[in-house]
């Protein structure tokens, strides 16, 4: 931009300004649209977890600080996959049904724009939305453990670093992204529809992937393990997620009125 | 303005078109009427204007753009109230702050004051008012947004009667050159004082797209009991005091418009109105 002249740079820059700034109100208007959906999922999300850890904590007092350490951070860890997938799976509904759909449609932004909003809202917003959620309840467990002279405050808390190990992250964002997906393809019950279409598709793509790999005569050992180590799970799951990025950004723009049920 | 060229359409592969093959152009500025018996495509023909369909064959052009590209510059010039609109559970107020900065030539004054001939105020929560109640904010909302060109769906259904003579008082007021109002409906004789053209639709096309003074000038409306005038009439129905009969203007006199005989008209004598206002 330097070596441009001014006039250049003062057109890319008015640009740039304009599609910020239709982001930004995008994102304020979906904010105002999804912020009580928003605060429901957190004070469920909290209830479920702080609930879950003194139950647990509770029902293996006696055994050792690191068993009880691990239950809880298999059953968190485990809840926030979860739960990472659930909002994301609700951020295209108002595609579900005419009146919503019309609003959505006719708002004055780019489908770019529109999904930006929604992918920063339900995607990172989410993650972000999540681990809030989990620290105040690892602290909300310890505080009432503390009260019940229960097990140690340390229990409950442990289990947090793990959060941000990079697998868990890859694993979270690719989660989200097929929710997201599915949320655009199929904006009404589009938790239980995502989850049987990935599970379906999954299981088609292994049994096809075993079946061409006995057919060329390999085993599962001599290739399926040095395969594995050579690509990366991550970079495939890192893949698949901008593919499914893209895939719901262009099934927003193809949408229109006549899609809705 | 608003060009529609060999516009077809139809729901799906297997149904017929509801739409077929039609053309048409609307100037800018006027309101316009868009008339048709149940099912016969307007509320998709509003649709496809906007951009919210897409259509087998065609294209709508608003001033060069292609509507159905639902590009930001073209959306933030025109607003289209369907006939349900949904709602969120804000006030008026906040529905104001949050899409008011997505229509450039918005006017707050303007919508505080549609708000306040209506009976309203920004304080109220749309999802706590009645059906009517939130029909005159969203209205209010549609005309202060200063579109150039504002598509309203049957928008008197659900106004009561000092509603729908206030929503008339409005969409006179605002109407200049430089805006086309495109108001589809049933009841006509809750607009009929406003428009300035006329489309009809009629199996799928354009029966009728002609202004209300052309009509006029082409045709007479006059009450009348005389067999004569009867017999000679291009349609007749009894009213209270004779029958409304239409003939041919041929003396150039100016009669008042009886828009819905004329647009019985159109449906029991299509060809006298294909001759006298052929479609453009």
């Amino acid at each position: 931009m330097h070596g441009q002249p001014i006039g250049y740079r003062l057109f890319i820059s008015g640009i740039m300004k304009t599609y910020l700034h239709r982001i930004s109100l995008t994102l304020k208007r979906d904010l105002a649209c999804f912020w009580r959906h928003i605060i429901i999922f957190i004070t469920c999300l909290f209830l479920i977890l702080t609930v879950g850890d003194i139950l647990i904590a509770s029902s293996q007092a006696g055994k050792s600080t690191m068993h009880i350490s691990e239950s809880i951070m298999v059953f968190n860890i485990i809840t926030l996959m979860i739960a990472a997938s659930i909002l994301p799976s609700t951020a295209f509904r108002d595609l579900g049904s005419q009146g919503t759909c019309h609003l959505f449609l006719m708002l004055p932004a780019t489908s770019l724009e529109k999904f930006l909003s929604r992918w920063l809202l339900f995607i990172p917003g989410t993650v972000l939305i999540c681990y809030l959620t989990a620290f105040a309840s690892a602290l909300a467990s310890a505080a009432l453990s503390i009260l019940m002279q229960d097990v140690g405050k340390s229990v409950f808390m442990t289990y947090l670093t793990h959060l941000l190990h990079p697998t868990f992250l890859t694993t979270i964002f690719f989660i989200q992204s097929v929710f997201l997906l599915g949320s655009s393809l199929w904006p009404r019950f589009s938790w239980p529809k995502t989850f049987v279409m990935t599970i379906l598709l999954a299981t088609l793509c292994i049994i096809i992937m075993i079946m061409t790999f006995r057919h060329l005569g390999f085993t599962e050992n001599t290739l399926l393990l040095p395969f594995g180590k050579k690509i990366g799970g991550k970079i495939i799951m890192w893949a698949i997620t901008f593919i499914n990025y893209i895939l719901c950004c262009m099934r927003v723009k193809e949408t229109d009125l006549t899609n809705h049920p | 303005m608003l060009r529609i060229s060999d516009l077809s359409f139809a729901y799906s592969r297997r149904k017929p078109r509801v739409i077929d093959h039609l053309s048409m152009t609307i100037g800018r500025g006027g309101i316009y009427g868009l008339l048709g018996v149940n099912g016969v495509g307007k509320t998709t023909l509003l649709n496809l204007i906007a951009g919210l369909f897409t259509p087998a064959t065609g294209s709508v052009m608003l001033d060069g753009n292609d509507t159905r590209l639902r590009k930001p510059s073209v959306l933030s010039d025109i607003f289209f109230l369907p006939e349900n609109p949904a709602f969120s559970s804000m006030t008026i107020k906040e529905f104001i702050r949050i899409y008011s900065g997505f229509y450039p030539k918005f006017s707050h004054q303007q919508m505080l004051s549609y708000l306040s001939d209506f009976g309203l105020n920004d304080r109220m929560k749309l999802s706590s008012i009645s059906t009517g109640q939130r029909k005159k904010a969203l209205l209010s909302f549609a005309i202060a947004s200063n579109t150039s060109l504002l598509l309203l769906d049957e928008p008197t259904n659900g106004l009561d009667i000092p509603g729908k003579s206030t929503l008339r008082s409005i969409l006179a007021s605002c109407a200049d050159d430089n805006r086309t109002i495109v108001i589809s409906t049933h009841q006509i004789s809750d607009i009929e004082p406003l428009l300035d053209h006329l489309i009809i639709m009629n199996g799928g096309r354009i029966q009728v797209n002609t202004s209300v003074s052309e009509i006029i000038s082409k045709l007479r409306f006059i009450i009348t009991s005389s067999p004569a005038l009867l017999s000679e009439a291009l349609y007749s129905r009894p009213v209270f005091s004779g029958n409304i009969a239409i003939l041919p203007n041929d003396n150039e006199s100016d009669t008042c418009i009886d828009l819905e005989s004329f647009f019985y008209l159109c449906m029991a004598n299509p060809s006298a109105i294909a001759s006298l206002f052929p479609a453009s």
